[in-house]
């Protein structure tokens, strides 16, 4: 019973998203297509699913170094210059699996060189990533002609890491590494602690560099991932004046929400049903023709506001709730 | 009337008792940041052989709008917050400015349109500030949202007017000697720091922001209360947005779909740069906003006219900016700083 | 002791006669020049193939190039950027962009530097601005990307093409399409485009009607791409549709297209050229039309501002700046492609452009006295597919 109160209130959240957009694209001519509703088109589902696949990801490594207590502004920059990298030498290689690989280790030294600059540097997470982000956006004019890369998700055999269903691989790596990072390993365990309370857990014995190092080791890892999506579905473009990070923040809707979702399974889980959800209520914009419109961006500052203040005030909602139905209870009897 | 703290006769005693080297000690990420800003200031002048009033009144255009909002963003800074939708409110202002402007037709237009952007800046950061503390939420979450909804504004916005550029019509805002221009900039930029110093420095509005960053708890347990002077703070920043887009309005007197960009990160950039602890506290300044301002500017001043390739500008500014923060944010001891 | 003094006299004249040859000498070359450019993108293939290009110039102009990138929607930062250049030593400047004019006219007017556009038609300055900037001193003129004003074909061209492609395969021509533009706040002549190629289709179809191609009404919302990647419900607007008809950027819609599984299924009919376009161009893919202004335009800002430094005009100058159409490399078929990829557009090799250094010294003013402005924009139709034979 429990697992099936479980499941429905992880569903809930991509369900009624669903639901309220079929309600809203019903009422809509824009979404008629010789008299039937494209948002009940099957190509919901691929869309749906390759966009919400790039979503988990990156809000993966955001959650990966947010939940140890540390918001890294550099997680879209190290993605954006490891996806440059990656897709150019793919290119040359004419391998999707080449790319993988690069994109994989260059994820890995990229959040590394982060994490020596952190620790080393002992500087505040924010500054030091801002440092580092500063950094990698330079590179991106550096690397490879400074030109970026377009071409590689025009090619479907290269960009196969970004369509179903090869797109599945990496997310379901990023996922499971997540899930293995967090419960598995002592790290994981560890940085839990440090998190709750990093003194503490630095005087029990906690070597916390270590920790550290431990953590952007795997982040680098799902960066990497990340990176293979995002350079299948995208063209990458060199960056500057920290516009990674904006990059970055128009994926954290899905780990804010992801965390609230979560709390009836597992963040993971929370993340990815985020992620769906999100990505339905953008394909019913976009069928409203509201998709990249100012509009879309207001609904979803709206829709993160509500979402947020909502959760924030579930305890007093349901006390309210409680006290509402007490009184009607005693109003009857 | 804002009211006045007396807190003149502790801090004669502290001064009294300190020794040159603990000066130095006490002082090193100020010391840093402001040797930085002499170091660049010495390479403008000696790097810029050709026309240097010509690049000076570049400076000066550039780190007028930086210096205006981050003199405002002090504030915020100071309470350990952020705000990551100032870019797209100057945008959303810059536009506005213009619409009424062209509207109701020249300086009346014009006026009006200063006058409703001041209105929206005071009712957007009264939102800020207080939507945290009331819902419970994290301050970024609702400049997160600000973030996204002035986004959508300016689109809709830009798109409303079928031009990709709109400009101010029947108003000339800006001097049309540079040399004129750049005095007015300058003393725009003497008041508003002037202004900005008196609030931070001697009155409730900055004692109680930093005291915020400092521990909000404890300042609310010792009689502050946080949701007035937390909106009190992302106001004064607010009345800085406003001043700060109209200040960009006079540089380029048109606006688009991208204008403001970017401002939100640059800001945060200068503070860090100007000293700006970015937990906040008792060690915010108001000069880390001056400082870091003109550096940031000044270094992409210096930069290009000693002809480093436009691609590598960035490359060096990021080395200099982790030199730099290595130098003054270093935390020597303890657990790693978050 | 008079010896001595004649001696001396005849080093002295012997000196000044050197120094005066030497004065001489210095002016019969060019004046060394640095010349700024604000490119609209920091990468593709036109980004690299003009910097190719300008560096097979640098010698014989005696001229150095300062490259940065302009924004398409913040002013303040084109106003920025241009003041860099100005701060880098340019004595010109040639953008690509048409946002915050009047202060830029007047940083340079204010630097006595000078303006010329490239790849842009300035038509919101023509439109809305045209004393503050067409009449500026510091401005020259500019050439466009493609045609401008009153020349507009590109709709017709494209309808050619279509037409092109069903006479080449008669076993499965094209039976219905749809379009797509950029919205028009930005780029007003897309309609006009859509305008001449729905007419022509209209005209077409009453005159051949077995032959008719039918194509989706042009809707200012579902056809509107907001300067990012064409969504995939497109498609199920769209149904059935045999090519897509893109007067914006191929760019914006192929990737979609090989998103959604479209890229075998329907052709691509498309202004602009993306890295690696070439690969899936023609009977390779599902390219059908590419349509693309050569890097070589950039000859006539770049003339005009050398002139300027130089001092000197064309006997048959303007008294206005002018804005000029440039022709297009119209891309139908592999043979087209064939030829365009020996173009210093795709081989980024300053020997592959359709003018040399000698050529383009010999356009301007300086370096021949028999040069004509007029020679130098009838230049700009001289980029055509059949150019490159």
């Amino acid at each position: 019973m429990k697992i099936v109160k479980k499941v429905f209130l992880t569903l809930l959240f991509p369900a009624l998203m669903y639901l309220v957009m079929w309600l809203i694209t019903s009422s809509d001519p824009d979404c008629y297509i010789n008299g039937k509703n494209i948002f009940l088109s099957t190509d919901i589902i691929r869309t749906v699913l390759q966009n919400a696949c790039q979503s988990v990801c990156v809000a993966l490594a955001i959650w990966m170094q947010l939940k140890n207590g540390r918001f890294d502004f550099s997680i879209g920059a190290s993605m954006i210059l490891t996806a440059i990298i990656a897709g150019h030498i793919g290119t040359m290689t004419n391998s999707p699996i080449v790319a993988l690989l690069v994109a994989v280790v260059c994820g890995i030294v990229l959040c590394g060189i982060t994490s020596v600059v952190y620790m080393v540097g002992r500087l505040p997470i924010v500054i030091a990533t801002i440092g580092v982000t500063l950094l990698y956006e330079s590179l991106t004019y550096l690397v490879f002609g400074g030109g970026g890369i377009i071409s590689y998700y025009q090619n479907s055999h290269l960009s196969v890491f970004g369509h179903l269903p090869g797109v599945l691989l990496p997310t379901g790596l990023a996922m499971a590494l997540f899930l293995i990072f967090q419960n598995l390993t002592v790290s994981g365990r560890k940085g839990k602690i440090l998190a709750n309370n990093q003194s503490a857990g630095v005087n029990i014995g906690i070597y916390e560099q270590e920790n550290v190092s431990r953590t952007y080791l795997f982040s680098g890892i799902i960066v990497g991932l990340a990176a293979i999506i995002y350079v299948s579905q995208n063209q990458v473009m060199p960056q500057s004046q920290l516009s990674t990070a904006g990059v970055m923040f128009s994926y954290i809707v899905s780990v804010y929400m992801g965390m609230f979702i979560g709390l009836a399974s597992n963040n993971v889980i929370g993340i990815a049903i985020a992620a769906i959800g999100m990505e339905i209520l953008k394909y019913g914009l976009n069928c409203m023709n509201l998709g990249g419109s100012g509009w879309q961006q207001i609904i979803m500052g709206v829709f993160v506001m509500s979402f947020y203040a909502l959760s924030a005030q579930l305890d007093n909602i349901k006390a309210l709730c409680r006290k509402i139905f007490k009184k009607e209870a005693h109003a009857k009897a | 009337m804002p009211e006045k703290v007396k807190t003149k006769a502790p801090e004669k005693e502290e001064k009294e008792k300190v020794t040159p080297a603990a000066f130095l000690k006490n002082h090193a990420t100020e010391l840093t940041s402001y040797l930085g800003l002499v170091l660049v200031i010495i390479l403008f002048f000696a790097t810029n052989t050709n026309r240097l009033m010509y690049n000076l009144s570049s400076v000066i255009q550039s780190a007028a709008v930086y210096s205006v909002i981050a003199l405002g963003a002090v504030f915020v800074y100071s309470m350990g917050f952020m705000d990551i939708s100032i870019g797209q409110q100057v945008g959303v202002y810059v536009i506005l400015m213009i619409l009424c402007n062209n509207a109701i037709g020249g300086w009346p237009g014009l006026i009006v349109g200063m006058i409703a952007v001041l209105a929206l800046a005071l009712a957007c950061g009264a939102l800020n500030g207080s939507l945290g503390v009331i819902l419970g939420l994290p301050s970024v979450v609702t400049s997160l949202f600000l973030m996204f909804f002035f986004t959508g504004v300016q689109m809709l916005l830009i798109e409303g007017t079928g031009e990709n550029t709109i400009y101010l019509q029947d108003v000339t805002v800006r001097p049309e000697d540079r040399d004129m221009y750049s005095v007015m900039l300058v003393a725009i930029i003497i008041v508003v720091a002037l202004v900005a110093t008196y609030f931070f420095k001697y009155t409730k509005l900055g004692k109680y922001t930093r005291a915020i960053g400092a521990n909000e708890t404890t300042a609310r347990q010792s009689g502050v209360n946080s949701i007035k002077w937390r909106m009190a703070g992302y106001m004064a920043l607010g009345v800085c947005v406003a001043l700060g887009s109209f200040v960009l309005l006079t540089r380029t007197g048109t606006a688009g779909k991208g204008t403001g960009s970017g401002y939100h990160m640059d800001i945060m950039i200068c503070l860090i740069l100007g000293g700006m602890p970015l937990k906040g506290g008792m060690k915010s300044k108001i000069s880390a906003a001056l400082v870091g301002s003109f550096t940031y500017t000044l270094l992409s001043s210096v930069l290009t006219t000693m002809h480093v390739d436009l691609n590598m500008i960035n490359f060096v500014k990021a080395i200099i900016f982790l030199v730099i923060v290595l130098m003054t944010c270093r935390k020597k001891d303890g657990v790693l700083p978050r | 002791m008079k010896t001595s003094k004649r001696v001396i006299a005849l080093c002295l004249t012997l000196v000044l006669c050197l120094a005066l040859a030497a004065c001489g000498g210095k002016g019969d070359g060019p004046k060394k020049a640095t010349i700024g450019v604000g490119f609209f993108s920091a990468s593709g293939n036109a980004t690299v193939a003009t910097k190719e290009f300008l560096a097979g110039l640098e010698e014989k102009l005696n001229v150095t190039f300062q490259y940065t990138v302009l924004s398409q929607t913040d002013e303040a930062q084109n106003i920025s950027k241009v003041q860099e250049l100005i701060a880098a030593g340019c004595d010109g400047i040639i953008i690509t962009m048409d946002m915050g004019m009047d202060s830029i006219l007047a940083e340079c007017k204010a630097a006595d530097v000078y303006v010329a556009g490239f790849l842009c038609d300035f038509d919101s300055s023509y439109r809305n601005n045209y004393d503050g900037v067409f009449k500026h001193p510091n401005f020259l003129g500019s050439v466009a990307d493609g045609d401008c004003g009153e020349d507009v074909t590109r709709g017709y061209a494209f309808f050619d093409s279509l037409i092109e492609y069903n006479e080449k395969h008669t076993d499965a021509p094209i039976k219905h399409v749809s379009m797509c533009t950029f919205p028009s706040y930005a780029f007003p002549l897309q309609q006009t485009y859509v305008k001449q190629f729905t007419e022509k289709l209209d005209e077409y179809n009453t005159a051949n009607p077995d032959k008719a191609i039918e194509y989706d009404p042009y809707d200012t919302d579902t056809d509107v791409l907001q300067f990012r990647a064409m969504d995939s419900t497109y498609f199920s607007k769209h149904d059935g549709v045999d090519a897509i008809i893109s007067f914006c950027s191929g760019t914006m819609v192929y990737p979609s297209m090989v998103s959604a599984g479209k890229d075998k299924t329907i052709k691509l009919f498309a202004s602009g050229y993306g890295d690696g376009d070439n690969a899936v161009f023609g009977s390779k893919g599902a390219f059908q039309t590419e349509m693309v202004s050569g890097v070589e335009a950039i000859v006539y800002p770049l003339v005009l501002l050398l002139n300027k430094i130089n001092g000197v005009e064309f006997p048959d100058q303007p008294a206005e700046a002018e804005r000029h159409s440039c022709a297009s490399f119209i891309i139908n078929s592999d043979e087209d492609m064939a030829l365009f990829e020996k173009n210093i557009y795709l081989t980024a090799k300053a020997e592959d452009a359709l003018l040399s250094a000698d050529d383009v010294y010999n356009l301007t003013a300086f370096g021949n006295e028999n040069a004509t402005y007029a020679d130098l924009v009838a230049f700009l139709s001289h980029m055509t597919i059949d150019d490159l034979k």
